[in-house]
């Protein structure tokens, strides 16, 4: 059921993908429209792909079966996201003040709004989750 | 976290594969306990105890832990 329903989200990708690309090349929207288009697009055939393989496949199946349910990759992914939280957080806080002397005002102000957003949104998690565990 | 996994398995005969298709993990998984470098959650140091039929004292050891 989940996966059907991780299927019609892949078709769904394309659709977008490609109603965005043709309003691009229709001249109703700029490139930026086209590029999301073009990766929406691009991901969502992929997607599709990787199902058909893997309905078909029944090797295929059961590797990504154990490979999604494994324990240590469920650890691993765990520890890359909040690896790349705290990098994050530090190449932005950097970023943000090289940005302010360099005179770049504008986009050192965006960086570290961004830090921000992100430390807030750990608060938030944390708060959450210090309720469930 | 220390463990006699890999001496437990060879004196099976098993095979990494069989071990991590009978605990419904990836071989890799087996092979990073083997080699001390992950820690097992609590349900799959259950399931290897279960595996073995032995105590997980017997398969862990958490001394360096305790140190």
């Amino acid at each position: 059921m989940k996966k059907d329903r991780r299927f019609v989200a892949s078709i769904c990708w394309i659709v977008i993908g490609a109603a965005l690309m043709g309003v691009s090349y229709a001249g109703l929207a700029d490139e930026y429209w086209s590029g999301m288009g073009t990766a929406l697009f691009a991901i969502g055939v992929i997607q599709v792909i990787r199902w058909i393989r893997y309905w078909t496949n029944s090797a295929y199946k059961a590797q990504v079966d154990v490979e999604a349910h494994d324990e240590r990759n469920r650890f691993i992914s765990g520890r890359a996201w909040a690896w790349a939280g705290y990098l994050y957080v530090l190449v932005g806080a950097a970023a943000s003040v090289v940005l302010r002397i360099a005179g770049y005002n504008e986009v050192s102000m965006a960086a570290g709004m961004s830090v921000c957003i992100l430390m807030v949104l750990y608060w938030i998690s944390w708060m959450v989750l210090r309720r469930k565990y | 976290m220390k463990n006699r996994l890999e001496a437990l398995r060879k004196e099976k005969g098993i095979r990494q594969e069989d071990l991590a298709q009978a605990l419904d993990v990836s071989r890799q998984t087996i092979i990073s306990l083997e080699k001390g470098k992950y820690n097992p959650s609590l349900a799959l140091a259950f399931k290897l105890a279960r595996y073995f039929a032995l105590p997980i004292e017997e398969i862990f050891d958490d001394s360096d832990e305790r140190a």
